[in-house]
């Protein structure tokens, strides 16, 4: 009973502190009778897509006003045509929203060739994190213990796709300064897995989810072993065991157990910094930071009421593959880490993916 | 493996789930007929509805969508020489002419019993090839893929009819156009000039649609009347139809099983492997005469694979999480709503799901073509109907066939531009299969030719698979120019009295 009271004093003090703030007020009736429109820059049915569509369900029920929210795929150029739209051509009214990928905010990052987007413009909604685990073919190398990792020798094949998407694991392979040999031309992860298991690539990186459906059958063969996980960072950076595969080491532990020491260096200083990026984003809802602030302050409201929404984390359980959605807190680090990234890491990290790769870079 | 096959049944039974596929089957119909929405759009416009859907059922509705397409494109691609989707552009060499002598009903009913036929083998394979296909899929590296690119281009001549040197010449523009945009090996775009609609390619849609719709649409109505010449009357019926399928069952099984194997392989796309059927049809009969012309067997053989190969292209799917077309990209998306991951594991762990999987396909694919077949009288008649009634509808759906496909407008313009460009070759006799043939293949084989460089140098070349399909080319090749003069010599001796020529 006393419990059932306190709640109701709550919500009727919640109230009354609402309607005393004006930009509060406005924040209750902001969407009211509106549409949010949510531009997915990447065709239906792939990570991005799963991940905005998931969100796009739950979001109407908990802003205030309970707006329609619409997901629209606005597909092409590897996600460049959504993501100019939404950075060139939208009104900043908090009507239209960015689902990125961690690598789409990369690119944004560093400043890829061709799109307009720009992070420091813009504010994380809510975010869902992923990691990724490297693993070695121990039948093609005849390597079983991942300490051993540094004698390879030979050809050493790392299938690439698109090296912007797959900057985590090169940034990694770097930090061990292995000697690789790049194989481009693959359609996605998925390919390169295959010719992982074919016995054409040597090293292969794989999404945490997708490494325990499919890499760990060939681990449970003998086929493969486990190398290390991207992992994350924590706030005082130091590296952070992957919440999905905790058993897995980080790299820059493996590189401790190698070396007796820490990595340093500009690869590890790429290293913290990519990995957080493009594991902690890797499902992104941006909206333009000088939209009303009213609206701003409705859209941050409706996130932290959906996050605690039983149903929305029911549902989420399958979409997320093991982690929590980024809220509140979680998100204004992501915005902090992104500011703080100093223009070295840039620089060695364009310059890495230019003379290995020949990406070009706008500035 | 017995008990999950039961299971499998059992689940999918549950009324709810059986209205699911049902309409999985009315939309893939529906998206079929409408002339460039394949499988992708059909699925596409499901997707969203799948959240919180339960998994089984949707996974049937998905599987409904996927099977019934390719028989209902067959529709557009006979009736008016419109690739219904990007899985069904070789049905058009013969059965647009079927439709034009007035055959339509029997060129569709030989369509949609190859179709069905093709569809429940594929489910069978799918089956049988369960314990199989992963050391299958294994054995395609690059170089393997290389090769059958390379397997492809040399159906050119077959496709080019008698105007061989014509033919090379539009599957090197078709080669040329495939070349616009990310280069599959490079971060480098080729040819987009700064511009972002063409960063990804011209769109295979678009470029189809252009090639063979715009120029028909065109050419009847400049000529009037309707698509079947009146003078001819009607002919054949979908009975005549449906007995010629069942005369010709081992070619039906022959490209049903080609059309799985080709789908089975991650790494090549669907859209070729209709082609690759209807040119291996042509180079292994005996009497060629009257292919381009209106031969059934040109019907069956493409039909019976397209059906097959969604049996084919779901085994990577489910083994690999690699998608083995892109609608299969949209039903791996699907999975992951629903929390499946693909890959070994699923074998092992849910059976059941792989089993209401190929039921769903097996009855899909029954349903389906039984659809059709109803619907093909009455759509059939649409060949006697004056096309100017018909024309601006055409037309319309065309356009939007091509616009949905980036929703840019550099799609309508591309339309316009390959219109023009597909008028001009039918005008001037030079044969556009080839073109489209080219285009499908060039990224494919340029990918592949650096993957196996970079992978293992030139030592590719002396794998045993490698070989084998080098010596099936030339096998194809030569036999092909070999049974050709045979032929040419059996009719001069027969006094020239041969089938060839009597065309009314």
């Amino acid at each position: 009973m006393s419990v059932r009271i306190f709640v109701a004093a709550a919500m009727v003090s919640a109230l009354v502190l609402g309607i005393n703030r004006p930009a509060m007020a406005d924040a209750e009736t902001y969407y009211e009778g509106k549409t949010i429109r949510i531009i997915i820059p990447f065709s239906a049915g792939g990570g991005t897509d799963t991940f905005g569509r998931y969100i796009a369900q739950f979001l109407g029920k908990h802003v205030p006003g309970n707006p329609t929210v619409v997901a629209e795929n606005v597909t092409g150029a590897g996600g460049l045509l959504g993501s100019n739209e939404f950075a060139e051509r939208v009104a900043r009214d908090g009507l239209t929203l960015l689902t990125a990928s961690g690598h789409l905010n990369l690119r944004a990052f560093l400043g890829l060739e061709g799109l307009r987007l720009k992070l420091d413009e813009l504010t994380p909604v809510v975010a869902a994190p992923m990691g990724h685990i490297t693993a070695l073919n121990a039948k093609a190398t005849g390597i079983t213990d991942a300490t051993e990792f540094l004698q390879l020798r030979g050809r050493v094949t790392k299938g690439i796709t698109d090296p912007v998407g797959l900057v985590e694991s090169i940034v990694a392979l770097e930090m061990f300064d292995i000697e690789y040999r790049a194989v481009p031309g693959y359609g996605g992860r998925g390919d390169t897995r295959l010719a992982f298991e074919r016995g054409e690539l040597m090293v292969n990186t794989q999404s945490t989810p997708a490494y325990l459906a499919r890499v760990v059958p060939m681990v449970e063969d003998g086929e493969a072993i486990p190398l290390y996980a991207i992992g994350f960072i924590d706030a005082d950076g130091n590296p952070a065991r992957d919440p999905a595969a905790p058993d897995i080491i980080t790299g820059p532990e493996l590189y401790q157990q190698i070396h007796g020491d820490m990595p340093s260096g500009p690869a590890w200083e790429a290293y913290k910094v990519v990995a957080n990026l493009v594991q902690n984003t890797r499902g992104t809802m941006w909206v333009h930071s000088d939209i009303p602030p009213e609206a701003l302050e409705a859209l941050r409201r409706g996130v932290e009421a959906m996050v605690q929404d039983p149903e929305f984390i029911a549902a989420g359980e399958k979409t997320l593959a093991g982690y929590t959605v980024i809220s509140g807190a979680g998100l204004d680090q992501i915005k902090d880490e992104l500011d703080a990234a100093p223009d070295e890491v840039v620089t060695w990290t364009q310059s890495l993916l230019t003379e290995r790769f020949g990406v070009r870079f706008e500035n | 493996m017995l008990e999950a096959l039961v299971n499998g049944l059992v689940i999918l039974l549950d009324p709810m789930r059986m209205v699911m596929l049902m309409a999985g089957v009315v939309i893939g119909i529906v998206v079929g007929i409408l002339p460039g929405l394949g499988g992708l759009m059909g699925m596409a416009l499901i997707l969203p509805f799948l959240f919180g859907m339960d998994p089984y059922g949707g996974i049937a509705m998905l599987i409904g969508v996927a099977a019934a397409v390719p028989s209902a494109d067959t529709f557009p691609s006979v009736l008016m020489g419109i690739p219904g989707s990007s899985g069904s552009q070789a049905t058009i060499m013969d059965g647009y002419p079927l439709a034009r002598r007035g055959e339509a009903a029997r060129a569709l009913g030989a369509a949609f019993t190859a179709s069905m036929i093709g569809g429940v083998i594929g489910a069978l394979a799918l089956t049988a090839l369960v314990p199989f296909a992963r050391p299958i899929v294994l054995a395609f590296g690059s170089p393997e893929l290389f090769m059958l690119t390379v397997l492809g281009l040399s159906m050119i001549g077959v496709l080019s009819g008698s105007r061989p040197l014509r033919g090379i010449l539009a599957a090197a523009v078709g080669l040329l156009i495939g070349l616009v945009g990310g280069a599959p090996v490079a971060p480098e775009y080729r040819f987009a000039y700064g511009e972002l609609y063409l960063y990804d390619g011209v769109p295979l849609v678009v470029l189809a649609l252009g090639l063979f719709a715009v120029p028909e649409v065109v050419d009847i109505l400049a000529r009037g009347g309707a698509i079947a010449r009146a003078d001819l009357g009607v002919r054949g019926s979908w009975v005549k139809g449906m007995r010629e399928a069942l005369h010709h069952k081992w070619l039906v099984v022959r490209h049903s099983l080609f059309g799985i194997v080709i789908g089975f392989i991650p790494g090549m796309g669907s859209s070729i492997i209709d082609w690759l059927n209807y040119g291996w049809v042509v180079q292994t009969s005996r009497d060629r005469s009257q292919f381009g012309k209106g031969d059934i067997r040109g019907v069956i053989a493409p039909e019976s694979a397209n059906n097959a190969r969604e049996g084919g292209v779901l085994m990577p799917t489910l083994l690999f999480g690699v998608p083995g077309s892109s609608a299969m990209a949209l039903f791996l998306g699907a999975l992951l709503i629903f929390g499946i991951q693909p890959g070994p594991a699923l074998l092992r762990d849910d059976l059941d799901l792989v089993f209401v999987i190929i039921w769903s396909l097996a009855l899909a694919n029954i349903f389906g073509t039984l659809l059709c077949l109803a619907l093909s009288r009455p759509i059939a008649r649409l060949t006697f109907v004056p096309f100017y009634y018909i024309a601006p509808v055409v037309m319309v759906i065309v356009m939007l066939g091509a616009f949905q496909e980036t929703r840019h407008w550099g799609d309508l313009l591309l339309l316009l531009v390959f219109g023009l460009l597909g008028w001009c070759m039918k005008r001037a006799a030079i044969p556009r299969p080839p073109l489209l043939i080219g285009f499908i293949l060039c990224p494919l084989a340029e990918r592949y030719l650096w993957m196996s460089y970079n992978l293992y140098d030139w030592d590719w070349l002396s794998r045993p698979m490698v070989l084998a399909i080098a010596a099936l080319i030339v096998i194809l090749m030569v036999g092909g120019v070999v049974i050709k003069r045979r032929q040419a010599h059996a009719v001069d001796s027969a006094g020239m009295d041969g089938r060839a020529g009597t065309e009314p």
